[in-house]
């Protein structure tokens, strides 16, 4: 039925600086960020950007960036900036050696927040459906997840956010501060136009998504399309 | 070509029908069919065709469909299905809009090809099919009892669309048996020309169908599907069956996203973004189908519970609050009036609103009282003693409302049984447990909801 198999040949992870890039197409906020090629110029573009900043792999063969080492975050220094660099070419370099570097990314730290996961997932029955869940173990362990078919007007997103069992971890559970679910339906309809308008994009995974007391940001994005016919 | 909503409508309001593969051997699918047909009562012209017999059940046989004496609306095939592309070109020679072909021995069995075969017999002829490999379809607004088996006449407003014989044969056979009845049943099969979403269709539009009955396990084309389901479910209550959430079903994949996301999950919420009810079990799948089929939509989500026991009322509140329904007490201007009129040591004016008697005094003194006043938009009855006559009274004192009113009847022994035959002659549906019977509650207060945000239907 409506399975999904991941078939290397004919689907292709897009390079995060490529999903950022299709992000902001639809006004969808991430961290001010730069692809940087080596030490001097991480340690340059982190100070233009403001400490403390994140750094982060980009390598057509590495997926899962954080499990080949590939992330630092909350770098608070040009010394610790140039560490962590030197420190994520040599954990990718170990992790595959035939992982092709196209560069490191430089971003900023983002603010303290919730955390929540937006993903999509062409449906063979539905087409494109979008998923919004709490970040961690709320997704993993427990299943708290939420998803439409799109389009996803934002009155269906506002009652996305309102259904997932996590919701009052997010409007002041206990004295919790009050996170701007407005801004996260904002991104979901967003996704959902984003997922309308590309109908190649085959899975997607905003990973976390941080929600703040006014405004949201996705910190990681991993988009999966289809590949073109040109490259096979 | 016509579109396949105005083609079935020709199909299930045929005038006349061939029966080809009609057989007088009462062990076989042939005969069994020819026998419903003719005692479901159908009105038009029957037609046998049978190359041996020269009459089966009365019924003159011809040799073949080219030798019938005049033209035919819809051929019903039980032949075996080598000699089915053959038919259907008579037929079309016959002008006939549609072919059911109950025959199996297609696809299933490994034979593609002679569906190929078939479809390339009824090209540009504008003769539609339904089949192949199924038990028949049955439209009793026409009399057409196009069936290998149930026999089924009680005219209702429950349409089937199913692809599993026995699934359709047994919720048209407990409506019929509740006296509730069906508008139609279609069974789907290979679907090699019509498809379900046709018949989602069809059903959608048919002004004698209230509520649709969907057995599915996949449908044939996806996006088509997703947008019929859509609008279909603005304007009547879809109720699926629905398979495989135990299945394996997770993808496989490289994104967390694909990982969390088994299909049956994704299937399930966006049947409830659409509005469409996804039941995992028969009881569940004909319950909620059942109270849609009899009952208004509710106005709200207020449900008085009027009960005969402590212990079913309990059960009763329990599970409607499970289903997030409003219990509300009742006001003081009610307890009032009830007052007023005299009250009765031994029934506790609440909600539940017990009455632990026998004397249906009791029980219609309150409920003149609770008529007249806005106290609820569903009346739930849960009976659990043999309080005899009792269905008397539901039945008088609720003919003056137009709210939904559901029993709950257990423990009542003989009283029950012809209390139950009685509720459900008047329309009111009669569940076995109080569970039950708020499950369904719950399930139309969800859609009536639905329905009232004008987001959902203006589509």
């Amino acid at each position: 039925m409506s399975k999904i198999e991941y078939k290397e040949k004919e689907q292709q992870v897009m390079l995060e600086t490529e999903a950022i890039t299709l992000l902001k197409k639809y006004d969808i906020t991430y961290p001010e960020f730069s692809l940087t090629q080596n030490n001097e110029e991480a340690r340059l573009q982190a100070e233009r950007i403001g400490y403390p900043v994140v750094l982060k792999v980009v390598s057509p063969q590495i997926i899962h960036k954080s499990d080949a080492g590939g992330v630092k975050t909350n770098l608070k220094s040009p010394k610790e900036v140039e560490k962590a660099y030197e420190e994520i070419i040599r954990a990718v370099k170990n992790y595959d050696s035939a992982a092709q570097v196209l560069g490191i990314l430089v971003c900023r730290q983002a603010a303290e927040g919730q955390e929540v996961i937006i993903g999509a997932l062409h449906d063979e029955i539905f087409g494109p459906t979008i998923m919004l869940g709490l970040g961690g173990i709320f997704v993993e362990v427990l299943g708290d997840v939420t998803f439409r078919a799109c389009p996803v007007s934002r009155k269906e997103a506002e009652k996305m956010v309102r259904e997932i069992k996590g919701f009052p971890l997010l409007s002041g559970f206990r004295g919790r501060a009050c996170y701007d679910i407005e801004a996260l339906a904002d991104i979901l309809t967003k996704v959902s136009n984003l997922l309308i308008d590309n109908p190649e994009i085959m899975e997607l995974d905003l990973n976390p998504v941080r929600v703040f007391e006014i405004g949201a940001e996705v910190l990681d994005a991993r988009v999966i399309t289809q590949r073109k016919e040109s490259s096979i | 070509m016509e579109n396949s909503v105005e083609t079935i409508n020709k199909i299930v309001n045929a005038q006349s029908i061939a029966v080809v593969g009609a057989s007088a051997n009462p062990e076989k699918w042939g005969y069994k069919t020819l026998k419903c047909l003719l005692a479901g009562g159908y009105d038009g012209k029957i037609f046998v065709v049978n190359s041996k017999e020269k009459d089966i059940l009365g019924i003159t046989a011809y040799p073949s469909v080219d030798e019938l004496p005049e033209d035919v609306e819809l051929l019903v095939i039980l032949l075996p299905a080598a000699q089915v592309p053959g038919v259907l070109r008579q037929g079309i020679r016959k002008k006939a809009k549609g072919a059911i072909i109950i025959t199996s021995g297609f696809r299933e069995a490994g034979r593609e090809d002679l569906e190929e075969e078939i479809l390339a017999a009824i090209k540009g002829s504008g003769l539609r099919i339904i089949g192949p490999n199924i038990q028949g379809i049955n439209y009793i607004p026409n009399k057409m009892c196009a069936v290998v088996l149930p026999l089924i006449k009680k005219l209702g407003s429950i349409g089937i669309i199913s692809q599993s014989g026995s699934v359709s044969a047994t919720v048209s056979e407990w409506a019929e048996n509740e006296g509730i009845g069906i508008s139609g049943m279609i069974n789907l099969g290979n679907q090699v020309d019509l498809c379900e979403t046709d018949f989602l269709e069809f059903f959608g539009e048919d002004e004698k169908t209230k509520v649709i009955a969907f057995y599915l396990e996949g449908p044939k084309d996806g996006a088509r599907f997703k947008d019929t389901l859509k609008r279909v479910s603005g304007k009547k209550p879809v109720v699926i069956l629905k398979p495989g959430r135990t299945a394996a079903g997770k993808h496989a994949a490289v994104s967390h996203t694909a990982s969390v996301a088994g299909d049956d999950i994704i299937f399930t919420h966006v049947c409830k973004q659409f509005g469409v009810m996804r039941t995992f079990d028969m009881d569940s799948f004909y319950d909620t189908v059942k109270i849609f089929a009899v009952q208004p939509l509710p106005r709200g989500r207020r449900v008085l519970v009027i009960t005969s026991s402590g212990g079913a009322g309990s059960l009763t509140i329990d599970e409607l609050n499970a289903q997030g329904l409003e219990t509300p007490l009742l006001s003081a201007e009610v307890l009032k009036e009830i007052s007023s009129r005299g009250k009765s040591d031994g029934i506790t004016y609440s909600n539940p609103l017990d009455i632990p008697s026998f004397d249906l005094s009791e029980w219609s003194k309150p409920l003149e009282v609770m008529m007249r006043n806005d106290v609820a938009d569903i009346y739930l009855f849960s009976i659990a003693d043999p309080i005899t006559g009792v269905e008397k009274v539901i039945i008088e004192t609720m003919k003056s409302i137009n709210v939904p009113v559901v029993v709950s009847y257990m423990g009542g022994g003989r009283s029950e049984i012809a209390g139950r035959e009685a509720l459900q002659n008047a329309g009111i549906p009669v569940y076995s447990t109080p569970e039950r019977a708020a499950r369904s509650i719950g399930q139309m207060v969800r859609y009536a909801e639905f329905r009232r945000d004008e987001d959902n239907v203006k589509n």
